[in-house]
């Protein structure tokens, strides 16, 4: 599984790696610094764990001018390295191909301000995302982008993988409230990109780092758009006999126009699982139930309720529960956003797809993921932000069983690329990585990806900055894989 | 066919009209090793702004790509060709009853490719933002005459890199775009604005704070200077969408909190009464005879302030401010007498950056004295980086030299 592992000589650092380890020394300090084997290997993969490999070195910056003379040493070096926030990222994003060095920002933590009155807050990339929420609570204002990770994820790590949530399916994605961006380049100059305003002159790069997963700097600090809260809310629960009523209920919903904050569906499958972790009173026998949320003006909400109960009704719901108090629906949500950690109670091991398709075709692709899992003997169950069109369709295994992992790569693989039949993209939230390499050659055509790198090129001219990320390396698209294996570097 | 009116700032030796992407291909391809200039001229609505130019090209007219490609209208998109007419785009939704909360000055003649190269949006950025927002999806061709797209036709996609975004903005020197998919939103069924007279710019600071946490949420916050004799203050239009109940609510809350305040609204404007504000808004910063036009964007809480230092500087400026995103457009009717260089570069731009923003010329009638610094300047921008950036898009120079980041 580990080739490339297997080929470095890691037991004995080559000389050139104690060198380099020498010199980031004396930038951060023994404490600061990690070269043993036995420490690097917690960083040998993120949330996605089917590949590992373990970084030479490691390192925990605390300041901009720091994560700047490290890049620096690495680029002198020829080393490759890449960034790390919270390691939560489920494609590889910081998977250190190639080892070298990872620059972990986990210590630069700091909200450096809060400004209300302009509606923005500027934090370092290691702060966690249910940070700034927390510390903006009772403000009147937050952010909004808020991944199920949010307890664990940075901010810099949303800003790589332009992160998603439930809550973005009315106010947007990552990269709709990141206003600027200081960044480490390649070579370590430091560079301002936007700022407090919504718009500067010159090109808009700000939006095109974000989503960019390490492939073109190291964000060292970030301007956050700064949303007022709702003035009230409703959450619902819709329990439905099937899968094909509940995404039918979706697609009459958004086809009605109406964008709810949230609209989540949980199948039989997980529920199962998060009813046994959190008790909340979930109907076991429901074949599916959507979690819908609606926020706004208080004076608007019960009228829109109504629509969607109708709606939800006139798509055969068995019923539509509304969550009474604020207890209940923190609850709801907590169920939500836990249930990944819930599925531990289904199965050893498992592998999570995130593809999208346009929101009309759910009910098609629902039905599709389920022919899948006949056919290749894999039970998959099915928790997602419907609303959005972006299915995470989890797929439960044994890692020890050789020959069931083979079929969950063909079974993710068949998934994606009827997402990409639907018209859709074989990720909406959690990136390319690694992981997804191999689609980039389906879903984009050579001339696109063409330019996509010559793009690269000018921010990471060498391509040690996160190598093996994002974009296949040329030559690598005609190979037929299974396995979305690991490119050398660049 | 574009305006190619006598007003037209380039110098064209002529204007191509492709009707295929294959055709523009060719046309860039042609361009490119004879190194001559491409200018995009969409609807020929905002190419007052830019550097002044002096290398003679040839004009690209998108007019006949102006198809829409697809609207799956339950899916809340559409992929439209980038010359289609933005109203016409509009009055498509609007059948559908859907839209996009954009609105770009001369609407009515813009094209959907202009409007997304200049990122052009109105007053509706307060509550909405700017088109980079909506754009999800991408096609364009670039310098080298090589087509390629990003984004797609989903509404949450984060393969590949952001080109929309990109692209959004780039005053067609990275590629010439064809093809765009926008993400739709729901049409509101309803409408109002409310003026209000606040003559003193203190209190209209003061007012500015307290609307911030207003429990209404205006979609736009829009204050016209009144004249130099009430500085700093104006006429404000708090404007509201939504259900018919949501702008109900809001006009009487938004009256208490006024009165609360110690102001009272002079006019509420509902619906169709609406609509002459909008336009007068939206068309500002083109309309009325100006020789220098200017934008001022400063942080929010800095709005009047700017706003009151214009006017002292410059007694016979016209100005409306988008009050709640911190945008100070400004009409000249005629030229600073202390000279332009000492007008911005010396006084007005370093003010916007002390105020935390920039300050850009979009119109400048003789462009005299007129430098890259002026024009773009305050911001602390990485020019060079862009600078490679679009030599990789456009190896030639030739996709609108000169005017934007070439320097």
């Amino acid at each position: 599984m580990n080739a490339s592992q297997e080929n470095r000589p890691h037991m004995t650092m080559a000389n050139s790696t104690v060198t380099l380890a020498q010199q980031l020394r004396e930038i951060v300090g023994n404490e600061r610094l990690l070269t043993a084997r036995s420490d690097t290997l917690v960083y040998e993969c993120d949330g996605f764990v089917l590949e590992k490999d373990s970084p030479d070195i490691v390192v925990f910056p605390e300041t901009t001018q720091e994560v700047s003379r490290i890049v620096q040493f690495c680029h002198a070096a020829g080393v490759p390295f890449l960034p790390r926030g919270a390691g939560t990222s489920l494609a590889g994003g910081c998977l250190p191909v190639g080892g070298g060095v990872m620059i972990v920002l986990t210590r630069m933590r700091r909200i450096l301000e809060i400004n209300l009155r302009d509606r923005y807050a500027v934090v370092e990339p290691g702060v966690v995302n249910a940070w700034l929420t927390r510390e903006l609570k009772g403000s009147g204002f937050h952010y909004a982008p808020d991944p199920s990770s949010q307890g664990a994820c940075t901010i810099g790590g949303n800003v790589a993988t332009n992160s998603g949530g439930p809550h973005t399916l009315k106010y947007g994605v990552t990269v709709n409230h990141v206003l600027g961006i200081e960044c480490v380049m390649s070579d370590g100059q430091v560079i301002q990109l936007g700022g407090p305003l919504d718009e500067y002159p010159g090109l808009n790069l700000t939006g095109a780092l974000v989503g960019s997963e390490g492939t073109l700097a190291i964000v060292t600090k970030v301007w956050v758009r700064l949303t007022r809260d709702p003035q009230s809310c409703r959450t619902m629960l819709g329990v439905f006999e099937s899968v094909d009523d509940a995404t039918l209920a979706i697609s009459e919903m958004i086809g009605a126009g109406i964008i709810p904050a949230a609209l989540e569906m949980m199948d039989q499958g997980i529920l199962v699982a998060v009813e046994q972790a959190f008790q909340f009173g979930f109907p076991l026998d429901a074949g599916a139930i959507l979690l819908i949320e609606i926020d706004g003006l208080d004076v608007g909400l019960d009228a829109q309720r109504q629509e969607i109960i109708d709606i939800c009704m006139q798509s055969k719901a068995r019923e539509v529960r509304l969550a009474a108090t604020e207890q209940e629906r923190l609850k709801l949500w907590k169920c939500r956003k836990q249930a990944f950690g819930a599925i531990g109670r289904l199965s050893p091991s498992y592998c999570t797809q995130d593809g999208v398709v346009p929101r009309t075709k759910l009910p098609h692709i629902l039905r599709r993921i389920r022919e899948i899992s006949q056919q290749h003997d894999l039970r998959i169950v099915n928790v997602f932000h419907a609303g959005d069109g972006n299915i995470h369709p989890i797929i439960l295994f044994d890692e020890r069983d050789q020959q069931q992992l083979r079929r969950v790569m063909l079974a993710s693989n068949d998934i994606l690329q009827e997402c990409l039949d639907c018209g859709g993209s074989v990720t909406g939230e959690h990136g390319i990585g690694v992981e997804k390499l191999s689609f980039m050659a389906s879903m984009f055509s050579p001339q696109d990806l063409e330019v996509m790198e010559r793009f690269r090129d000018v921010w990471n001219p060498t391509g040690k900055l996160s190598p093996g990320k994002m974009l296949p390396t040329a030559g690598a698209c005609g190979a037929e894989q299974i396995h979305p294996g690991r490119r050398a570097a660049l | 066919m574009p305006t190619t009116n006598h007003e037209c700032p380039l110098p064209l030796v002529d204007t191509i009209c492709p009707s295929t992407e294959e055709e523009l291909i060719a046309v860039l391809k042609a361009a490119g090793p004879k190194k001559q200039p491409v200018y995009p001229l969409g609807a020929g609505t905002g190419l007052q702004m830019g550097l002044p130019v002096t290398r003679e090209g040839i004009g690209l007219s998108l007019a006949a790509m102006d198809r829409v490609v697809e609207y799956p209208a339950r899916d809340m998109t559409i992929t439209v060709e980038a010359g289609m007419n933005f109203d016409q785009l509009q009055n498509t939704l609007r059948a559908e009853g859907q839209w996009l909360p954009l609105d770009p000055p001369c609407a009515s003649r813009a094209q959907v490719g202009g409007i997304v190269a200049t990122n052009a949006g109105g007053p509706r950025r307060f509550g909405y933002g700017t088109p980079r927002e909506f754009v999800i999806g991408i096609r364009a061709i670039d310098g080298r005459g090589v087509p390629f797209q990003a984004g797609g036709r989903v509404v949450k996609n984060v393969a590949g890199y952001d080109f929309c975004r990109l692209l959004s903005g780039s005053r067609g020197t990275l590629a010439i775009i064809t093809q765009v998919t926008w993400k739709l939103r729901p049409r509101p069924r309803s409408c109002a604005i409310l003026m209000v007279r606040i003559d003193d710019g203190k209190r209209a600071e003061n007012w500015l704070d307290r609307l911030n946490t207003s429990r209404t949420t205006p979609v736009a916050v829009q204050l016209e200077a009144g004249s130099s004799e009430a500085i700093g203050g104006g006429i404000f239009g708090i404007a509201y969408e939504g259900t018919s109940v949501e702008v109900d609510w809001q006009i009487d809350q938004m009256g208490a909190e006024l009165r609360e305040a110690g102001l009272t609204v002079e006019t509420v404007l509902r619906d169709a009464e609406t609509q002459e504000t909008w336009s007068r808004w939206q068309e500002f910063a083109v309309s009325g005879d100006a020789v220098v036009r200017f934008r001022a964007h400063v942080l929010p809480h800095s709005t009047v302030q700017m706003l009151r230092s214009i006017q002292e500087l410059l007694p016979t400026a016209q100005i409306l401010a988008q009050a709640g995103s911190g945008i100070v457009d400004v009409r000249l009717p005629n030229y600073p007498s202390d000279g332009l260089t000492q007008t911005f570069t010396k006084n007005l731009t370093p003010l916007a950056m002390r105020l935390g923003g920039h300050l850009t010329l979009t119109y400048h009638a003789t462009g005299q004295e007129l430098t890259h610094e002026m024009m773009w300047g305050g911001a602390t921008v990485p020019w060079q980086l862009m600078r490679s950036l679009q030599r990789q898009f456009d190896p030639n120079g030739i996709l609108n030299p000169q005017r934007f980041i070439s320097s």
